[in-house]
This record gives C-alpha cells, sequence and structure tokens, in this order.
C-alpha cells in the first residue's frame, strides 16, 4: 500500500530523516514511536504527501506520490489526517466540519459516522463548546468521512487524558479492521501496542 | 461556500466591520467627488448649450471668465448668410449682499427671454433679477452687487444650480462692473445651413476671436478637463488607499486563520479553492460596502444640494454611468486588495499544523 525507498529529508543543515525504507501492507495499523526529534512527524508528513522530501521516493497504491497530477484530489480521495490539535473551523458547527470535507455530502451518511463515534448529540454545537476528547472524535469523523484508504494520525493523543486516549486509539483500531491502512505517530509506547506493527524511529532512522 | 462566507465574516466581526467602512468610506468619496465635478461640468455646460449653435469667445484665452469680446461684432455676424440670431453673455461673480460669492450674468434683451419668471418681471438698466435660490435669502427691495445698487425686479428658475444661486444684470450694467463688452456671444444658424462655412466667415471678422460648435467647446473647455481630471487623480487615490486598506486588514485576517486554509489544504482543497473562498467572503462585503456607500452619498448629494449656505452651486447627481464605472473600479480595487493575501492564504503549508504539534 505504501512503500518508503530511501528517504532524506534535512532542514537546512539539520537532517530530520536519514534513509528510511519501509512497507506498510493495506489495511495495517502502524506506529511511528520514538522521542521528540526523532523524525516521526516528518516521516508522516512525507508519507502523507504533505511534504516533499530532500531524496528518495514514495509510492502510495502503486503511484508514485511526486508524478501524481491532482495532488489535491488525490488526498482528498485517498488520504484522512488527525493532528494533535483538532484544527476544527471554530465557526463551523461539528456536522458543518465533517459536511465540509465530505464528498458526497450525504447528511444521513455525516450522521451515521457522529453516531458511530458518540457524538451525534453535539452535532450543531461549534468547537468551542465541547470537550477536548469530543473533539478530537469529530476530527477523526472529518478525517474518515470519505471513506480514505489510509488514514494518518500525528500524535493523536498528544492533547488527550488517558482514557481519552485509550477510546481513540479504538476507534482507530476499528477503523483499520475495516481495511482502512492506519499510520500514526505517536510517543506514547503502551498505546502502540494496540496498533499492528510499531516502527521506533531514532536520529532520523529506523531503530 | 456562500453560507460558510457568511459564518466566516460574522466569526471575524470586528475585521468584516473594518472591511467594510474601508471600503464604503472610500467608495463614498470617488461618489462624491466624481458627482460633485461631474455636477460642476454638467451646470455650466447646460448653460452654455441651453442657446445658440456657435460659442465665439476671446482668442488665446485660459477661461470664459476672463473672455472679453467686443459686441459690435453682433451686427456684422447678422449679415452672414444662415445666421438666424446672435446674442450677448458676460459671465461673472462678485459679492452680492451679505454672499461673498454669486454668480453675476449679464445678458442681451433676446437670452434673458431665455429664463423662467417665477415673480416680477426682466430687469431694465439699473435692475437686477434674482435666481430662487438667492432670492430665499435675500429678500429686499434693493440689493448691492460689488459697490452698486440695483433694484430686484423679478425672480427667475432654473433647473441648473449655477442659474438658480445667481443673478442677472442687463448686459450693460454688467458690462459696467466686469469691465467688458461681453464674456461670449451665443450664434443661432439655420437649418441645414454650412456651420464650417459660417465659421469661417465669423472668424474673419477679427483676429481676436475663437469660434466654436457649442459641443465641440464644451468638450475642449480646459477648465472642465481640469475640474474632471482632478477629480478622477482623487477618486484614484481613494481607491487606492481603499485597496491598501482591505489588503492590510485582509493579511491580518489570514495569519490568524492560518490553521483554518492549512487544514483546508489537508482537507484535499485546491489553492484555487481556498482564493476563491476568501474572494467570496470579500466580494459580499463589497455589495453590502457599494450599496451602502451608494445610499450614503445620494444623502450626502442631496443635502449640500439643499444646503442654503451653498445656494444650490453643489447639484451632485450620481447618474447610472456614474454608478457602473464606480461600481467596477471598486471591485477591481476589492479583488486585487484580496488577491494578494488571498493567494497568501491558498499556499499556507499544511506541515507547519504537524511541527505545531511537535513544538507543543
Amino acid at each position: 500500500m505504501i512503500k518508503a525507498k530511501n528517504i532524506i529529508h534535512h532542514y537546512g543543515q539539520d537532517i530530520a530523516l536519514d534513509g528510511v525504507s519501509l512497507y506498510i501492507n493495506r489495511g495495517e495499523f502502524v506506529s511511528l514511536v520514538g522521542e521528540s526529534g526523532s523524525g516521526k512527524s516528518t516521516l508522516l508528513s512525507i508519507l502523507s504527501t504533505l511534504l516533499k522530501p530532500s531524496g528518495g521516493e514514495v509510492v502510495i497504491d502503486g503511484k508514485k506520490i511526486d508524478e501524481i497530477s491532482n495532488i489535491d484530489r488525490f488526498r482528498k480521495e485517498y488520504i484522512g489526517f488527525v493532528f494533535q490539535f483538532h484544527y476544527l473551523i471554530p465557526y463551523l458547527s461539528i456536522y458543518e466540519n465533517v459536511q465540509l470535507a465530505s464528498i458526497s455530502k450525504n447528511k444521513d451518511e455525516i450522521f451515521l459516522l457522529l453516531e458511530r463515534l458518540g457524538i451525534a448529540d453535539i452535532a450543531n454545537k461549534s468547537a468551542d463548546a465541547i470537550s477536548g476528547g469530543q473533539r478530537q472524535r469529530a476530527s477523526i469523523a472529518r478525517a474518515v468521512i470519505n471513506r480514505p484508504k489510509i488514514l494518518f494520525a500525528d500524535e493523536p493523543t498528544g492533547n488527550l487524558d488517558m482514557k481519552n486516549s485509550q477510546k481513540v486509539f479504538e476507534m482507530l483500531r476499528e477503523f483499520g479492521n475495516e481495511g482502512m491502512t492506519i499510520v500514526t505517530a505517536t510517543h506514547d509506547k503502551e498505546l502502540a501496542k494496540i496498533s499492528d506493527r510499531v516502527i521506533s524511529l531514532k536520529d532520523g532512522q529506523i531503530e | 461556500m456562500l453560507y460558510h462566507a457568511l459564518k466566516a465574516l460574522r466569526a471575524n466581526f470586528t475585521r468584516t466591520v473594518l472591511i467594510f467602512l474601508s471600503l464604503s468610506v472610500s467608495i463614498t468619496a470617488v461618489f462624491l467627488i466624481t458627482a460633485i465635478a461631474h455636477g460642476i461640468v454638467d451646470s455650466y455646460s447646460t448653460i452654455l448649450k441651453s442657446d445658440g449653435d456657435l460659442i465665439i469667445t476671446q482668442a488665446k484665452i485660459s477661461d470664459t471668465f476672463f473672455s472679453n469680446v467686443d459686441t459690435a461684432l453682433i451686427p456684422k455676424i447678422k449679415k452672414i448668410k444662415g445666421v438666424q440670431s446672435v446674442e450677448a453673455m458676460i459671465v461673472g461673480a462678485s459679492p452680492v449682499e451679505a454672499l461673498p460669492i454669486v454668480a453675476v450674468y449679464g445678458l442681451s434683451k433676446g437670452k434673458m427671454k431665455s429664463y423662467k419668471i417665477v415673480a416680477g418681471e426682466y430687469p431694465k438698466d439699473g435692475e437686477v433679477m434674482l435666481g430662487k435660490t438667492i432670492a430665499s435669502r435675500v429678500q429686499k427691495r434693493y440689493i448691492s452687487i460689488g459697490d452698486k445698487e440695483y433694484r430686484v425686479s423679478g425672480v427667475y428658475e432654473s433647473d441648473t444650480g449655477f442659474e438658480s444661486g445667481g443673478v442677472i444684470l442687463t448686459l450693460k450694467d454688467a458690462g459696467e462692473l466686469f469691465n467688458k463688452k461681453s464674456s461670449m456671444l451665443f450664434v443661432n444658424v439655420a437649418k441645414n445651413s454650412d456651420i464650417d462655412k459660417i465659421i469661417q466667415k465669423i472668424k474673419s471678422l477679427s483676429k481676436s476671436i475663437d469660434v466654436k460648435t457649442t459641443d465641440s467647446f464644451v468638450k475642449n473647455y480646459n477648465q472642465f478637463k481640469i475640474i474632471t481630471t482632478s477629480a478622477d487623480a482623487i477618486s484614484l487615490i481613494a481607491l487606492l488607499m481603499g485597496l491598501i486598506s482591505i489588503a492590510s486588514i485582509m493579511s491580518v485576517t489570514i495569519l490568524e486563520r492560518k490553521y483554518e486554509f492549512g487544514i483546508l489544504r489537508t482537507l484535499g482543497f485546491s489553492r484555487m479553492a481556498i482564493t476563491l473562498r476568501i474572494l467570496v467572503e470579500t466580494l459580499i462585503i463589497w455589495i453590502v460596502g457599494f450599496f451602502t456607500a451608494l445610499g450614503v452619498s445620494v444623502g450626502i448629494l442631496w443635502i449640500l444640494k439643499k444646503a442654503p449656505q451653498l445656494q444650490g452651486y453643489i447639484d451632485g447627481v450620481i447618474t447610472l454611468p456614474l454608478a457602473l464605472e464606480v461600481a467596477v473600479a471598486s471591485l477591481l480595487m476589492t479583488i486585487l486588495g484580496a488577491l494578494i493575501p488571498a493567494i497568501k492564504a491558498s499556499g499556507i503549508d499544511p506541515v507547519e499544523l504537524i511541527n505545531r504539534g511537535s513544538r507543543a
């Protein structure tokens, strides 16, 4: 599903990734773990098409990402993204935030998903009016509404307590069980155990 | 997109109000400057066009106020084949009673008859006829113009602010007041006459005169060019100030909303789609700002026209072509002002969203 070959990336003189190669299977749940500065977020950005690497090659579903003509369209159809911060648009309701990302704009489909994530009752509330755990579930709903083939999550539990963190990872696990490929970056090695495979990074290299 | 744009504008209320104010103030300024300038030009053009196919002025003068044409030419011009009538006019300005400056017209008898009397009669030597606007302010039987006193013979009305706020004397009295024979002569010609030939014949009577058709005179009158060019220049500055204001406020707004645009990029929104979203928000403000400015401008022009202190001299009218011209110019200003910040917003790197998390 995702093939990364000899990925190199540097910010000026600082090397963030130094020859990383990996392969992630379709439907696999992979956690990238490592200390702060290990390169896991940079690797996630590159694998999710948001960042162009200084060197190396990324292939998703047989397509070289630097050869994809309409990267925006590809991102919309193939990729979902959950950040450490929810980044919900503050002036829109939870329903509208999800609808904004939806390709079909189907109301029933959106409500079914919100129900599944346990946030249908707060669909008309804004992000400011709900709890941190609910916000993160809303941002997961927004990321998966188009049934992307791959869901990337960068420190999705970074701002949550243990109970909510557990819930978020269980949700990711559920989507993984349904065939979605999940790639997450986390510093929490305990939570990472929920995933199928853990890849440890240190100083820009796979350990 | 429209619904989201309206919600975004409401959510960023202060910025929305600031952009709305920048837009409506600059559009109002353009409307007022242009309408007043066009009003001055139109009023004077109406006076010139009201009588006569040809206008004779002194040659090589910068303004009709300084023109002096010898009325002795009138009988000679009348003899030219095709000429039906010749009338003379003096245009000047002088203090009238306590009013510091009032338009004073000296007219030959035939020209005077074109004014509609609403009270009294046309003036004879030693008499003055008042425009309706000025008559309402100076309610006396005798008034002083300059250092002379004249008996008020009657009141006339005119749709032109310059005329309604002015006074009319006989050509002789005005000539003594301004020390000239006439400012200009108006020549009426018979239908199907050879106008070019008549112009040549009149020109051959004196080297010190210039003869033009009325339309050509109005089009080439230097004062009109100066007024309209100055108005255009000031309008352009007002528009540029609006543009700079919009661009700077939008830049701050976009900086505040950078994560919103970053997340749209990760959701697969193209740069074009993000630029369009911002332009739609700005265009909504433009629509409200334009019509507010139009309403405010019409109101201000009405107040200026009715203000007794201004004697009706300021008679600006917002015509449909003017409204369309200002609409197009302000729309371009709005798009230009919003475009650069919008393009900047569309280029926000979504990786910043990840980096923010990494730094936390």
